[in-house]
């Protein structure tokens, strides 16, 4: 099984958070090559930049902690991949032009179009998010008039969690457990 | 959730990216660009220690932080 995470459901990898306790199950039975975790270069530029808002905007953290933080982030996410268990997604003009396309349909955020179409390209069987601004966008009737001007409509051939609703989060954490 | 649609333009390229893996990185690439970065951040990758650090984030809701900038962006679309 493949699973995209996005960049709030990533981060809650790395720290003790609400609902990261299945974000930890998906990175042990990654670990344990039982699924494989896909997600994209910008993820990590959206992970580090949220330590850094921590600790230069928040002031929650001081600049040692923001540091080990990303040395865990990078560290883990290297170790994940060198073991060929996490692929990462770069960026090219490819992906982020067919990004405009969902931007256009769906209005979301560039951030957001990009991950949903990551998610294509990664070929994943689900998606996991924790955001209900993506979430509120992506669950909304695509746009008619947009539609009409492009043409077909948009495939997205895989589940989308966001773990901050109840139920997608004790669905998905069963399906874990049962890898 | 489940969404599905029709198959639109973009499925078009998915499937070519896909199919060439072209955009895939993994293994060797990966753990060299990693270093890379840690060198220009100053930061030793070899030493991290992931519970220590979930330890010194406790409380801290990172995911709230990455919501915040987008809801930033979504608020300035409305």
């Amino acid at each position: 099984m493949r699973i995209y995470l996005d960049t709030s459901a990533y981060v809650k990898g790395f720290n003790e958070e609400a609902r990261s306790d299945v974000i930890e199950d998906i990175f042990d039975k990654c670990e344990q090559k039982r699924l494989e975790i896909v997600t994209s270069w910008w993820t990590i530029s959206e992970s580090i930049a949220a330590l850094d808002q921590a600790f230069r905007k928040k002031g929650i953290i001081l600049k040692p902690q923001r540091n080990a933080a990303i040395s865990s982030l990078l560290g883990k996410t290297s170790d994940l991949s060198k073991q060929e268990s996490l692929i990462l997604v770069e960026m090219n003009e490819k992906i982020i032009v067919a990004s405009w396309e969902i931007i256009r349909r769906m209005h979301l955020s560039a951030d957001d179009a990009l991950h949903l179409f990551t998610a294509k390209v990664g070929k994943c069987d689900l998606m996991v998010v924790a955001d209900n601004y993506f979430w509120e966008r992506f669950k909304a009737e695509p746009d008619i008039e947009e539609h009409e001007d492009i043409g077909e409509e948009i495939r997205f051939p895989f589940d989308v969690y966001n773990i901050l609703i109840d139920e997608d989060y004790q669905l998905l954490k069963s399906k874990i457990a049962a890898l | 959730m489940p969404y599905y649609g029709q198959k639109g333009r973009s499925d078009k390229v998915a499937e070519e990216l896909a199919k060439s893996g072209e955009c895939f990185i993994v293994g060797g690439r990966a753990k060299s660009l990693f270093e890379y970065a840690a060198k220009a951040m100053k930061l030793d990758l070899s030493s991290y220690d992931l519970k220590s650090s979930r330890k010194i984030l406790k409380g801290i809701s990172l995911a709230d932080i990455v919501s915040e900038s987008r809801a930033a962006k979504y608020e300035n679309l409305s």
